[in-house]
């Protein structure tokens, strides 16, 4: 892994700009569904998943 | 060497069958049948690899480690004894897949070049059958974008016209198959990425559900809609690698209920028409020349197909967007925060915008992701595939910035994921095939894909559905010549 240049920490220009309209656009979309919640996320957490002892 | 698979239906003649590879079917068949030995398909491999390097297909390639493995698979085979019917085949593998004898950098500068000192569960499981595993290919950095421009060796280049772009991120995989140096290769796909470049190529690419395929040993992109996926010439070949990539895998808990490979049902080229679905609406435009390729298509194929409007499109590709923002910048952060150039511009741009995002945001994005879902499988009636274009336009030029198709004015990293993305944010099985282009403007007959999305769970169903297709559309094919 290479050392970190101080200087390449920081966003230039075109990169915060490129930033902005991701956001932007993301939230632009996110927001056509606001006005239908109440949607459990698309998560499923399965604790048998983990259990190696299980039969498999 | 004369291929003797049957090229993919309606395709241009020049298919990955007929190129000096030859498909994986035949490739399985002349070992079983004494025609070719492993020394002399990797040798075959090795030189033609060497002749193309003009594409800059592989970030990773090794005499010795390929003919250690091709000379140990020979004398398996003279002993009788062979691993399975892939014994002996050389099968390229993405660059961001861990082995044991390669380094894995994922084309970015910012890993070690040293080999992994283990194999990612895929390349385990086609190593205990005896593939070599030929080399490791170009990819887009990180997996983190479609056009495979952006890598540390430069963008691979398209077979089909190398002024052209392969796509991505699997761009060396789909251009080491689509040039006839393997007849398979392994590919990522988060948002398309082996879909995107084998359409771009012209070859067959797969994408499976999500939690039937593990994702142990491929460096992440983003979890949830990551899936590991082959690339070959033809459906048949993919039939012959799939049983390696599905069932359960304890390194990887999402397939912890995931069904090994079955075989599929018997062609349904003459049992029971599938109902498809083909997907229109605003955000899934697509270009004169690919909708009438897949138009053409698909009546050949006699195949039942509706047209439907799927709703709020764009507003569903901004939570798939969220997700893989948000999950690229999470499993990134220590790495960006110890090495920030060692990613690319763009790329460091995307990964900042995943950590703007709040976790609501990121719960917001997976709360309609459910509801993605639920429209697809419950909204829409009864279907047994969804039709989309891969792409809505043919191949990019390398440098092209822009594309402009159906009244749109869109990105090409946003055009190249333009309907790849709805498979993974719903995680069904996908497959693309190459379909005939008549052409149009300067870029007749470039490849056109034929994306099918089956229902979750039903991989096997997907192929063979695709296989019928296939056959249906080459009898047309055969009946107009």
């Amino acid at each position: 892994m290479k050392m970190s240049d101080p200087e390449a920490n920081s966003l230039n220009r075109d990169q915060n700009e490129r930033v902005e309209r991701t956001l932007t656009r993301i939230r632009a979309g996110l927001s056509r569904f606001r006005d239908r919640s109440g949607t459990e996320p698309a998560h499923f957490f399965q604790p048998e998943a983990f259990d190696d002892s299980r039969e498999r | 060497m004369t291929a003797v698979n049957a090229s993919p239906a309606d395709t241009p003649a020049d298919t990955p069958a007929n190129t000096p590879a030859g498909s994986l079917s035949w490739q399985v068949s002349a070992l079983e049948g004494g025609a070719e030995t492993p020394l002399t398909l990797a040798e075959r491999a090795l030189e033609r690899a060497e002749a193309r390097r003009d594409l800059n297909a592989f970030v990773a390639l090794d005499r010795a480690v390929v003919m250690v493995q091709a000379e140990a698979a020979d004398a398996r085979r003279k002993a009788g004894r062979p691993l399975g019917p892939l014994d002996g085949v050389p099968i390229a593998v993405k660059d961001n897949y861990l082995t044991r004898d390669y380094p894995t950098t994922a084309c970015s500068n910012a890993l070690p070049l040293e080999p992994a000192g283990e194999d990612a569960r895929i390349v385990a499981n086609l190593r205990a059958g005896g593939a070599v595993i030929f080399g490791k290919t170009n990819m887009h950095e990180w997996a983190y974008g479609a056009t495979n421009t952006a890598s540390s060796i430069g963008p691979t280049r398209n077979p089909r016209d190398t002024t052209r772009i392969t796509g991505g991120s699997s761009g060396g995989s789909a251009a080491a198959v689509a040039a006839g140096i393997v007849a398979a290769a392994l590919g990522s796909d988060t948002g398309g990425s082996v879909r995107i470049p084998a359409a771009a190529c012209g070859v067959c690419g797969f994408k499976p559900s999500y939690g039937r395929a593990s994702r142990r040993g491929v460096l992440p992109l983003s979890w949830s809609l990551d899936a590991p996926g082959p690339i070959a010439g033809t459906l048949a070949d993919l039939a012959h690698l799939l049983p390696f990539f599905l069932g359960p895998d304890a390194g990887d808990r999402t397939t912890f209920a995931a069904r090994p490979y079955a075989m599929p049902a018997p062609d349904v080229a003459g049992g029971a028409v599938p109902r498809l679905l083909s997907l229109e609406g605003a955000d899934l435009e697509r270009s004169d020349e690919v909708g009438a390729a897949l138009s053409r298509a698909l009546s050949n194929s006699g195949a039942a197909c509706e047209t439907v409007d799927l709703p709020d499109a764009g507003g569903y590709f901004a939570a798939w967007e969220a997700i893989l923002h948000c999950e690229a910048s999470a499993y990134h952060a220590p790495l960006l925060a110890a090495c920030p150039e060692g990613f690319s511009p763009v790329t460091r741009a995307h990964l900042e915008a995943g950590m703007r995002l709040s976790g609501p945001e990121y719960l917001e994005a997976q709360a309609i992701r459910a509801r993605f879902v639920d429209l697809l499988l419950n909204g829409l009636g009864a279907w047994d595939a969804l039709v989309l274009p891969t792409l809505p336009v043919v191949a990019p030029r390398l440098g092209e910035d822009w594309q402009e198709f159906g009244g749109r004015r869109v990105a090409t990293q946003d055009a190249m994921t333009w309907f790849c993305w709805l498979g993974n944010l719903a995680g069904l099985p996908c497959v693309t095939l190459p379909v005939a282009n008549a052409g149009t403007g300067d870029a007749p007959g470039l490849p056109v894909g034929l994306m099918l999305m089956g229902r979750p769970g039903a991989d096997e169903a997907l192929l063979a559905l695709a296989g019928g297709l296939e056959g249906r559309m080459r009898e047309a094919r055969d009946g107009r010549e």
